[in-house]
């Protein structure tokens, strides 16, 4: 049982462990830790503390079994989902000071990491030696590997060069018992069981990942990117089902809706017809023979369906300002509402259109206000609730609307998270995916890696 | 779109058996259903005999030890063979007894493809080949079968029936139960339905195969078309005793025509630097591809290894290894290297890890070996850690708490 003495004793150990300057214990340091990017779950730890190698990880997962007080991993904090929420009396393990790039091993196309280090940071490393590391979440450029790891992060290049899981060979990981096993390495596992794959996403309830082996991906001999507007959402969601079914597998299919697109265009003005109902991105990239043929496929798909402007970039800088509306289009929601709840649910794309169409019924029904940018090519839906959060009713049926968007998203034959995890926010919503036998084993699991059930607890799984 | 896989499916072999020791098993099931599949594990658990599960028989290099020798056969072919292919979702829903090659077909029909070219392919099923982890060499560009794969159903050790993952291209709900049973062989449960994540297939392909007298020469080519052509699906070197100085390069590309000229100009620059003239293209690549996939999995040769080998290493590793095995293959590009029937087996293989050391090191999981093997090799060869270990065992008793299925496979496990 957690008690404030043996919290006491808990971080005067750490103290004697890391040093002073490593473990933060006053009000005002903690606040900053008090959750992540879901803004829902907010909790004080008791304590946070900064180890700066693999072994000072180990030693505080020790003392934190010793004392049998629980704890939480966490890399930048830009998670979703709250997997990064403290619980009371935890200790938050953040890895911040862990951010050295130890080796880019350009021959074997390999990147050794530790995991405080920023994603942004890993492609900067390669791109000397004509690589990057492919999977690119919106906050690349603060998001750590470690999270990236937890979350099995992708990002809007996943749709063709796949998730994290597809990207990590190797990773040194700290078990909740406190010891520290290497799996993988220069290679992915060729072994008995994918113990890395099973880590990957596991939302730091398997133990703490604190170094890995990247693969580095080289970087397309060509790039082409196009922006279609259309007159309406089904216009644009119709086009995406229909460009795979050509044979094109673009890097990237984002879309971008009305709502967010006044919006952009008051905050950068980029010359974005206001009536228009969607926007669509799309990239092509392979050889300069493939990105040629697969753009003008592109291209007759767009037309065919009545996109009314297509806008086309071949050099950096136009791709960048193309790029432009869907990199910043997050962001502009913040002009719209005093608070914002993104949502994250995956669907077989051909269900895009119906299911847009039931999710706009459903903010009709609760009276709130939803505008959508998202990975259309993934069928990864990102609605975006603009509310008060100070207004209890309005609260409650976003609430109630974010329920429905994942019943619905499920129903479709989908997920209730594509890529934000599951953390606190969904863990009562698994069971709409999952029978009882299906948790069941996932709790074994757990307790296989985690007896003491102290390694970031109330995450993941229903209770 | 909804299809039968029609295609007869193989009986297990005799070969299948001599995997256990020659150990003839008790009994062959054959359930219809998923309640039928659970209904036979939990019977062998009662009566304490061990349930291998089955598909072709096309890839049993199992290492396993069924307990007291009493084992039943675990037959997955009556488990149907439908196939759902939803190509403008990019996704393919199989049972486990459809063979591979045939749902492939089915696919290409619909400009569609698994990115995955097991060994066997026209008579391995899909539940095998998932659970066996057999890849080939498209292995280089697409990874292990596990990264295709995005939900699945099974019945596990425990006679429960659960599934995992989402038929979504991109799912991030618990944990990626898909992953960890891909390559279990068996041990955590029996697959009953499978869903691929499949790729376009507008482009065309090429495979192409040069022989080469030198293996030095020919090594040093296969490097060089990996470093200078980084987007080829794949560089491979298949060698065997009866040549010891020569070897096969195999490279293979897809795209569009043009990109594929564009290959075969540039590939036939390079060769033509190492002094390596012509390059021999269907059907004699196919059978060299094949001969090389087999080999990847000890198809068909009574001891093997397979290891995986970093850019240091390599080049020594399969100059000693073409000296030494009757059938190897080289993957270039993800450092694979598999060696059949070893001369002087234990002390070849013993030397082949000792030389690879480094990345064993680092990375124990990287050896994998067939039986026949000796047990002063086996000690030799560097051990999970205890903790890994484990973790395994754990695992193992999740999903199969007794353990009746697979018995033996996961109990040593390098």
């Amino acid at each position: 049982m957690t008690t404030t003495a043996n919290v006491q004793q808990l971080v005067h150990e750490l103290k004697a462990l890391l040093g002073p300057s490593g473990v933060l214990t006053s009000p005002g340091d903690l606040l900053a830790y008090d959750g992540d990017a879901y803004p829902v779950a907010r909790q004080l730890p008791a304590a946070v503390v900064l180890p700066e190698t693999t072994e000072q990880v180990a030693g505080i997962v020790r003392l934190c079994l010793h004392h049998a007080i629980p704890y939480v991993p966490r890399g930048a904090g830009t998670g979703l989902s709250g997997g990064a929420t403290p619980l009371p009396n935890s200790v938050v393990v953040s890895l911040a000071r862990m951010t050295r790039i130890l080796a880019v091993d350009a021959p074997n196309r390999r990147a050794v990491v530790q995991c405080g280090c920023t994603n942004q940071a890993v492609s900067d490393a390669a791109r000397p030696f004509g690589l990057h590391y492919a999977p690119d979440p919106s906050s690349q450029a603060v998001c750590t590997i470690g999270g990236n790891i937890a979350e099995n992060a992708g990002g809007p290049h996943t749709l063709k060069y796949g998730v994290t899981v597809n990207h990590i060979t190797g990773a040194k990981l700290v078990l909740p018992t406190g010891e520290i096993v290497e799996l993988g390495g220069v290679h992915e596992p060729d072994g008995p069981l994918d113990l890395l794959g099973l880590v990957t996403g596991s939302e730091g309830t398997l133990g703490i990942v604190t170094e890995a082996t990247l693969r580095l991906t080289p970087l397309p001999e060509a790039v082409r990117t196009l922006l279609a507007v259309f007159d309406t959402p089904e216009q644009c969601t119709a086009c995406v089902v229909d460009i795979i079914s050509h044979g094109v597998l673009p890097c990237a299919l984002e879309m971008i809706d009305q709502t967010i697109l006044v919006a952009i265009e008051d905050a950068f003005a980029l010359g974005f017809p206001r009536d228009a109902g969607a926007v669509l991105t799309v990239e092509v990239d392979g050889t300069a023979e493939e990105v040629e043929e697969d753009a003008n496929v592109v291209c007759e798909v767009l037309v065919t369906h009545r996109a009314r402007e297509v806008r086309t970039a071949a050099t950096a800088e136009e791709r960048a300002r193309l790029w432009l509306a869907r990199k910043k289009g997050v962001g502009t929601t913040g002009r719209l509402a005093s608070s914002i709840v993104t949502q994250d649910g995956a669907i077989p794309r051909s269900k895009l259109p119906q299911v847009l169409a039931a999710v706009a019924e459903r903010a009709r029904h609760h009276g709130i206000r939803v505008c959508n940018i998202f990975h259309a090519g993934d069928g990864n839906l990102h609605p975006c609730v603009l509310y008060d959060q100070a207004d209890p009713d309005e609260a409650a049926r976003v609430h109630a609307f974010n329920q429905d968007v994942l019943a619905l998203c499920v129903e479709a034959g989908g997920t209730i998270t594509g890529e934000h995890g599951v953390g606190i926010e969904k863990r009562d919503a698994m069971h709409l995916m999952f029978s009882k036998a299906d948790l069941a084993v996932m709790h074994r699991i757990r307790d296989a890696f985690d007896p003491a059930g102290l390694c970031n607890p109330g995450k993941l799984l229903p209770q | 779109m909804t299809a039968q896989a029609t295609e007869p499916l193989t009986e297990p072999s005799s070969t299948a058996a001599s995997c256990l020791g020659g150990v003839q098993p008790k009994a062959t099931y054959a359930p219809a259903t998923e309640q039928e599949c659970a209904e036979i594990i939990l019977e062998a658990q009662s009566a304490g005999y061990g349930v291998v599960p089955v598909g072709a028989s096309t890839c049993m290099d199992m290492n396993l030890s069924p307990r007291g020798s009493a084992y039943a056969w675990l037959h997955t072919g009556r488990l149907g063979h439908d196939v759902q292919i939803a190509a403008s979702d990019s996704l393919v829903t199989c049972s486990a007894a459809a063979p591979f090659a045939t749902v492939q077909g089915l696919l290409r029909q619909a400009n569609q493809r698994i990115a995955a070219d097991p060994p066997y392919a026209a008579e391995a099923t899909v539940g095998g080949v998932v659970a066996a982890n057999a890849y080939g060499l498209l292995r280089c560009s697409s990874g292990p079968v596990g990264d295709l794969v995005v939900a699945m159903r099974m019945v596990t050790g425990a006679g429960e029936v659960i599934k995992a993952g989402a038929r979504v291209v991109k799912n991030a709900a618990g944990y990626d139960l898909c992953r960890l049973v891909a390559g279990s062989r068996g041990a955590l449960g029996v697959i009953t339905e499978v869903t691929f994540r499949t790729n376009p297939v507008r482009q065309k392909t090429l495979e192409h195969a040069a022989d080469v007298p030198d293996l030095t020469q020919g090594l040093s080519a296969a490097w060089a078309l990996h470093e200078e052509l980084p987007r080829l699906d794949y560089v491979a070197v298949l060698g065997g005793q009866d040549q010891p100085n020569s070897c096969t390069i195999l490279y293979g590309a897809s795209g569009s025509a043009q990109y594929l000229g564009s290959v075969e100009i540039q590939a036939s620059a390079v060769l033509g630097r190492h002094g390596i003239m012509a390059s021999a293209s269907d059907p004699e690549a196919a059978s060299a591809a094949e001969d090389a996939r087999r080999c990847l999995h000890g198809c068909g040769m009574g001891s093997a290894i397979r290891l995986s080998v970093p850019r240091a290493s390599g080049l020594a590793a399969a100059t000693y290894v073409a000296a030494r095995s009757e059938r190897w293959v080289w993957l270039v590009p993800c450092g694979i290297l598999a060696a059949g029937a070893l001369s002087r087996s234990d002390t070849a293989a013993s030397r082949l890890v000792e030389m690879c050391g480094l990345v064993l090191e680092r990375s124990h999981q990287c050896v994998w070996l067939r039986k026949p093997l000796d047990p002063g090799l086996a000690r030799r060869l560097p051990a999970l850690s205890p903790s890994v270990r484990r973790l395994i065992q754990g695992l193992k008793s999740v999903f199969d708490p007794v353990g009746v299925l697979s018995p033996g496979l996961l109990d040593g496990a390098q």
